[in-house]
């Protein structure tokens, strides 16, 4: 724990004005300004021998509760300790607060100088969000006493290092689904006849039918052979896409929620209620490193999605400058190309997007033209309160419509609007 | 507790550090006028926030100091007032750096306190060092001037130039 060591440079000039005090004096003939170089040079003989600090320090966080239900107010307690035998006189220290959490009292930062042995607390509330958060690790800054030179660590702390819980993807919402192309036996009721349970017609029998269908009471009414259909039911692999790209990680005020971390709500609570209905789900991130999750089922693939929402949380708002990753290269692709390689045939495609550009358009409009049958839901991150953000609303208006008359459905669920209750009364408005 | 900003602090103890060195340097018109412009300066500055500001007034108050000698101030007055103004310059700019690098919610007087006070001590252990010679009255020499004029730029450059060598 030894950190790195430098010089601040604080008293860059001391030695030009103890130069100049002194040729000053000698050529005015004015000795006392002699002394006064002598300060400058004394000082600077301090910065030069100044040990740094050493880094003896404790770090202990705890957090008031441990699993909080998203929209709790979860008060963090960082205590630090100088288990030295030196003074620290100068210390700041900045915890490592997880990027998604919003800080909502208090600060995550202090300055203070701690004698042996001495504590200092900090104590701050932050706003729980779904998904498990880790701290980073506190940034320590140390300093001698003039603040000459210092020593910058970064101190995990022993305990509490998590946040939260992974989301709940079990009692999740439902959409209508659109395909018909379905495969697979499941739950979804879909236009058709065949097997299942839903009573759809009854049909002349035809040679092959099998003897389970044949309607055998009217056989003893009437004599004739007839054969019972049913609407078939059928399990469909839907894929979620979720656009967390940085660009759209853009929040109606300051410390809003992101329409990426609404995004990934709408997709959470899709993929609880699409898994519950026993389709197979999959989820694509287009966010600065795209991940995907081929549709799947059971448990091992629920805790994989649940794992993927988490991840993606804390990954746009850690580094949403992307850092030349996959994206960076064609960004208004958003990943087209991307995930048309890796669609299967038959599957249905949500698109969770705030629909802040026309790439992720771009997007929609290809995949549909695949002939895959696509919806979207979209969280508006968009204000009025200046002409600016006025036009950047109807921007998106005008791309909602676009959208709209490709023929694809779109939820638009309002700054202030409940994400599961948006679904759960969403009629697809075409 | 009352809620003060971090920086609020350190940046009164330069603007008083600022007075003080004034009061000592202000020897003459372009003296006064000089340390005025110079203590603004490093007020605004280090209640702004504004690093740059901090150090202009610093150089303000220093040629306050310069002027002010040649108008035929002591060496002690002057010594005192330079130990004012770096003590200004110091705590001012750590004022600026808290409240860039501080939430407006965080505690740092302790800091702030501890760091003015190790500051004011380090330079009035340096202008000790500074003011000890003029005590001592030993009959100067053309040698020996000469001699002590090329020792002190060689020190000079030597605490300069070496700074950012390994530790």
């Amino acid at each position: 724990m030894s950190g790195t060591v430098k010089r601040t440079e604080r008293w860059r000039g001391l030695s030009a004005a103890a130069l100049l005090a002194g040729a000053l004096g000698l050529l005015t003939w004015t000795p006392a300004l002699l002394p006064v170089a002598a300060l400058a040079v004394a000082l600077l003989a301090y910065g030069r021998v100044v040990a740094p600090p050493a880094a003896t320090l404790a770090l202990t966080r705890s957090v008031s509760d441990p699993d909080p239900e998203p929209g709790d107010t979860v008060t963090v307690q960082l205590t630090i300790e100088n288990v030295g035998d030196r003074t620290l006189p100068e210390l700041r220290l900045v915890d490592g607060v997880p990027p998604a959490l919003r800080v909502v009292d208090g600060a995550p930062s202090l300055g203070t100088s701690l004698r042996p042995g001495g504590t200092a607390t900090l104590s701050y509330a932050v706003e729980a969000a779904s998904g498990v958060h880790e701290f980073q690790p506190a940034t320590v800054l140390l300093r001698d006493a003039a603040g000459v030179v210092e020593r910058r660590i970064e101190i995990e702390a022993d305990e509490a290092t998590e946040i939260g819980e992974p989301p709940r993807l079990d009692d999740g919402q439902r959409l209508p689904l659109r395909a018909a192309n379905a495969r697979y036996a499941g739950r979804q009721t879909v236009d058709g006849s065949g097997d299942g349970l839903t009573f759809r017609t009854i049909r002349e029998y035809q040679r092959g039918d099998p003897l389970s269908r044949v309607d055998w009471r009217r056989r003893a009414r009437t004599g004739q052979l007839a054969t019972v259909e049913f609407h078939p039911e059928r399990s469909l692999p839907v894929v979620l896409v979720v656009d967390t790209r940085p660009v759209a990680a853009v929040a109606p005020t300051p410390d809003g929620e992101t329409a990426v971390e609404r995004s990934l709500s709408v997709a959470e609570a899709l993929f609880g209620g699409l898994a519950a209905d026993d389709h197979r789900v999959g989820v694509a991130t287009l966010g600065p490193e795209r991940t995907w999750l081929a549709p799947g089922r059971g448990r091992a693939h629920e805790q994989r999605a649940r794992e993927l929402f988490s991840r993606s949380v804390e990954q746009v708002t850690s580094d949403g400058d992307g850092e030349g990753r996959d994206t960076a290269a064609d960004p208004t692709d958003a990943g087209r190309g991307w995930l048309r390689e890796r669609l299967p045939g038959t599957a249905e495609v949500i698109v969770s997007t705030p629909l802040v550009d026309d790439a992720v358009v771009g997007l929609i409009e290809g995949v549909a033209a695949l002939g895959t049958p696509v919806s979207v839901v979209s969280p508006d991150p968009t204000v009025e309160n200046t002409a600016g953000r006025t036009l950047a609303r109807y921007e998106r208006r005008d791309r909602l419509a676009d959208v709209r008359a490709s023929g694809v459905p779109v939820v638009d669920v309002g700054a202030g609007e409940d994400i599961e209750r948006a679904l759960a009364t969403a009629g697809w408005s075409r | 507790m009352v809620p003060v900003k971090p920086g609020r602090l350190a940046a009164g103890y330069a603007t008083g550090a600022a007075v003080v060195a004034f009061v000592l340097a202000g020897v003459g018109a372009l003296a006064t006028v000089l340390g005025a412009l110079g203590l603004i300066g490093i007020a605004v500055g280090a209640f702004r926030g504004r690093a740059g500001l901090v150090t202009v007034g610093s150089l303000g108050q220093f040629g306050a100091i310069v002027t002010g000698g040649v108008a035929g101030a002591g060496a002690p007055q002057l010594v005192a007032a330079g130990g004012a103004v770096v003590v200004a310059w110091t705590v001012g700019r750590t004022a600026t750096e808290l409240r860039a690098a501080l939430d407006t919610a965080a505690e740092s007087r302790r800091l702030e306190a501890t760091h003015a006070a190790g500051t004011s001590a380090v330079t009035l252990a340096a202008a000790g060092i500074a003011i000890a010679p003029t005590v001592v009255s030993v009959e100067a020499t053309p040698v020996g001037v000469a001699l002590l004029l090329v020792g002190g730029i060689c020190l000079t450059a030597a605490l300069t130039l070496t700074a950012d060598g390994p530790m």
